[in-house]
C-alpha cells in the first residue's frame, strides 16, 4: 500500500500554531527575548491569541471533518455543511436566536442546530423523492433549501434593530473568530471535540455506507438509522462551530478533496488528514485575517477567496488528468 | 440428510414499482449444502426472491425462516449469516481493492473500533483462493470486469456465512471467467456453503446445481431437483420459446428451436 505519512502534517500544523502565537497587530513579530521581559505581551498571547488560535483549529478541524463524512456518506464529493443547505439555515436558526435573545449564546447555538436538522431532513427526503441514484438530485435539494433558508435570514435582516442587531448579524455572517476568548472556548470546544472524536472512531465503519442498502443489510447496518445518526452528528457540529464562527465557506468543500487527494479515499487515513489539514487551513486563513491589514479581515472572506483558488486547481488537476 | 436452511411458508409478495407483480403463496425448502439456481426470464422477479430470501424484502403474508444452524462465526446481529451479492451495487471506484473486501467483516467488528489483523489475514485467504492477492492494492476502478465480479464474491465470502445469495454472479462474464466462477461456485459447496444464485441460462444451472428454481412468466414457482425440474418441457414453458437442452461430455447448452 502507498503509505503517505501524516507526519510533516502534524508538523507544519506545530509550526503554524508557534508562527500564529508570535504574530499579530501587537509588535509585528515576536522575538523570545522580547516575549520573556514583557509581561502584557505574555498576557497578550495567552488571553486573546492563544484561545483564537484554539478555536480556529476546532473551527477548521470541525468543518472538515462534518464535509468529509457526508462527502463520503453521500458518495458526492461536493457534498458539504454549505452546499447541502445546512450551514444556511443554521446562520438563519442562529440570527432568529439572536433576535429573540440577544443576550445569551445558548438559544443561539439550539436555533442553530434545530434548523440545521430541518434542513438536513427536508434535503435528504427531498433528495429521495427526486430520484434515488442521481447524484445531482442531492446538489438541487441543497440549493432549494438554501434558498429557502437565506429567505428566512432576509426576513430576519429586515427585522432586526438597523443600528444595534443588523450589523453585528452582518458581521457575524461574514464569518470571524475575533470576538475568541477562553469563556467561547469552553463553549464550543468540548461539544465539537465530542462530535469530533465519535465521528473519528466511527470512521471505517463511515466508509460502508457507500455500499448498496441490501448489501448493508446483510452485514447487519440498518443504513437509515445510522446514516441519520451519524448526519445528526455532524449537523451538530456543525451548528455549534457556526453559531460561534459564523458563515465560515469553503472549509468542508476543500478539506476533505484535499485530504483524499493525499491520503486516499479510506477514511481510517482521510478523515485524520481532513481534520489536521483543516485544523492548518483554518489557522492559516485566520492568522492572515489578524495580520494582513491594520483592521481585521472577516475569516470567511479569507477561507472564501482561498477554497475559491484551491478549488479551481483542484478543477483543472482533474481535467488535466481524465 | 436433507436439512432445510431457509424455509419459505406461504409467502406473498407484491412488487410495485413502475411495473408491479406479485407472489403468490410460495412454499419451499432450500437444503443445506446445496446449490440451487433461480431461472427465469428478465423482470420476472429472480432479484425480488432473492431479497425476500435475505429477510431485505419482508413478504407481505408468510414467513422466512433461517436454519438455527446459520452463521459460523460469532453472528453479532441478526442480520450476518447470509452473505449477498447484488447484481449491480454502487461502489466507491477509487478505493482500494482490499479496503473493499475488508467491508465484508463488518459484522464483526463492533462499530467504534478498527478492523484487526485476524480480519485482515480473513481478507487474504479468500483473495488468495480467488485469486485476486496482486489486487489488493488496486483501485476498484482499474480492475477488469471478471476480476470485479470475484472481488464483489470475496466481500461476500469474507463474512464467512453458510448461505450466500448471489444475483446473476455469472451472467455478465467472458466465457472463460464463466467456467471459473462456476467452477469456484462449486468449491464453496465443497466447503459445506449453501448458495443460492439466479441466472437467466439454463445451461448454468444443468452445470453445477443442484436444485433449480423455475420462475414462470405468470410469477408461479417450479422448483425440484435440477434433472427433473429442467427439461425442454419446462424450460420451454419458462422462456416462452422453444428449447432443446443439448448434452456434452460434463457440459450442457440450451438452445432455441427455430421453426423455420
Amino acid at each position: 500500500m502507498k503509505k503517505t505519512s501524516v507526519l510533516p502534517v502534524v508538523l507544519l500544523l506545530f509550526i503554524l500554531i508557534v508562527f500564529a502565537s508570535l504574530m499579530g497587530r501587537y509588535q509585528g513579530f515576536v522575538t523570545y527575548k522580547e516575549l520573556s521581559r514583557n509581561s502584557l505581551l505574555q498576557q497578550l498571547i495567552l488571553m486573546v491569541r492563544l484561545p483564537r488560535i484554539v478555536l480556529s483549529l476546532v473551527v477548521g478541524a470541525g468543518l472538515a471533518v462534518s464535509g468529509i463524512v457526508m462527502q463520503t456518506v453521500f458518495q458526492n464529493s461536493l457534498a458539504d455543511p454549505g452546499i447541502l443547505g445546512i450551514s444556511q439555515a443554521a446562520g438563519f436558526g442562529a440570527s432568529l436566536g439572536f433576535l429573540l435573545f440577544p443576550t445569551t449564546r445558548i438559544p443561539i447555538q439550539v436555533f442553530a442546530f434545530i434548523s440545521g436538522m430541518i434542513s438536513l431532513v427536508v434535503v435528504l427526503r427531498l433528495a429521495r423523492r427526486i430520484e434515488n441514484q442521481n447524484r445531482l438530485s442531492l446538489i438541487f435539494a441543497g440549493i432549494a433549501i438554501s434558498a429557502f433558508f437565506s429567505a428566512g435570514l432576509g426576513i430576519v435582516k429586515y427585522l432586526a434593530d438597523p443600528l444595534d442587531q443588523l450589523p453585528s448579524i452582518v458581521f457575524w455572517l461574514l464569518g470571524s473568530l475575533s470576538t475568541s476568548d477562553w469563556s467561547a472556548v469552553v463553549q464550543i470546544a468540548p461539544l465539537s471535540i465530542v462530535c469530533m472524536a465519535i465521528l473519528y472512531l466511527l470512521r471505517w465503519r463511515i466508509n460502508a455506507y457507500s455500499l448498496s442498502d441490501s448489501v448493508l443489510y446483510s452485514l447487519g447496518i440498518d443504513r437509515n438509522i445510522e446514516i441519520y445518526l451519524i448526519l445528526g452528528i455532524s449537523v451538530l457540529l456543525t451548528t455549534t462551530i457556526i453559531s460561534f464562527s459564523g458563515l465560515v465557506g469553503w472549509v468542508g468543500l476543500i478539506v476533505p478533496n484535499v485530504a483524499r487527494l493525499a491520503f486516499g479515499y479510506d477514511m481510517r487515513k482521510s478523515l485524520p488528514a481532513s481534520i489536521l489539514i483543516g485544523a492548518i487551513f483554518v489557522l492559516f486563513s485566520d492568522t492572515l485575517a489578524r495580520v494582513l491589514i491594520a483592521g481585521e479581515i472577516p475569516l470567511g472572506i479569507i477561507t472564501a477567496f482561498l477554497g475559491a483558488l484551491i478549488f479551481i486547481v483542484l478543477i483543472l488537476n482533474n481535467r488535466s488528468r481524465a | 440428510m436433507h436439512i432445510p436452511v431457509l424455509s419459505l411458508k406461504g409467502v406473498n409478495y407484491t412488487y410495485s414499482n413502475g411495473r408491479s407483480f406479485s407472489f403468490h403463496n410460495i412454499s419451499l425448502r432450500i437444503f443445506e449444502k446445496s446449490i440451487t439456481c433461480i431461472l427465469g426470464r428478465n423482470g420476472v422477479g429472480k432479484t425480488t426472491l432473492l431479497l425476500i430470501m435475505l429477510g431485505f424484502l419482508k413478504p407481505t403474508k408468510g414467513t422466512v425462516e433461517y436454519s438455527s444452524k446459520l452463521g459460523s462465526g460469532e453472528p453479532k446481529s441478526k442480520n450476518n449469516k447470509i452473505s449477498y451479492l447484488p447484481q449491480y451495487e454502487r461502489i466507491q471506484e477509487k478505493m482500494k481493492v482490499g479496503d473493499y473486501m475488508l467491508m465484508g467483516r463488518i459484522p464483526f467488528i463492533s462499530p467504534l473500533i478498527l478492523p484487526r489483523i485476524e480480519d485482515w489475514e480473513i481478507v487474504i485467504k479468500y483473495a488468495g483462493m480467488l485469486d485476486l492477492i496482486h489486487l489488493l492494492d488496486y483501485p476498484m476502478e482499474e480492475i477488469s470486469g471478471g476480476e470485479f465480479q470475484r472481488v464483489r464474491l470475496g466481500r461476500a465470502l469474507v463474512q464467512e456465512s453458510d448461505l450466500i445469495l448471489l444475483d446473476e454472479p455469472i451472467t455478465h462474464l467472458d466465457i472463460n471467467a464463466k467456467f471459473k466462477m462456476m467452477d469456484l461456485i462449486k468449491k464453496l459447496n465443497a466447503l459445506e456453503k449453501s448458495i443460492i444464485f439466479s441466472s437467466h441460462d439454463p445451461a448454468e444451472a444443468l452445470q453445477i446445481s443442484d436444485f433449480a428454481l423455475l420462475i414462470h412468466d405468470d410469477h408461479s414457482i417450479h422448483y425440484g431437483a435440477t434433472k427433473e425440474i429442467v427439461t425442454n418441457k419446462n424450460l420451454s414453458r419458462c422462456f416462452n420459446m422453444p428449447i432443446t437442452i443439448y448434452a456434452g461430455k460434463n457440459s450442457f447448452s440450451c438452445i432455441i428451436e427455430r421453426s423455420t
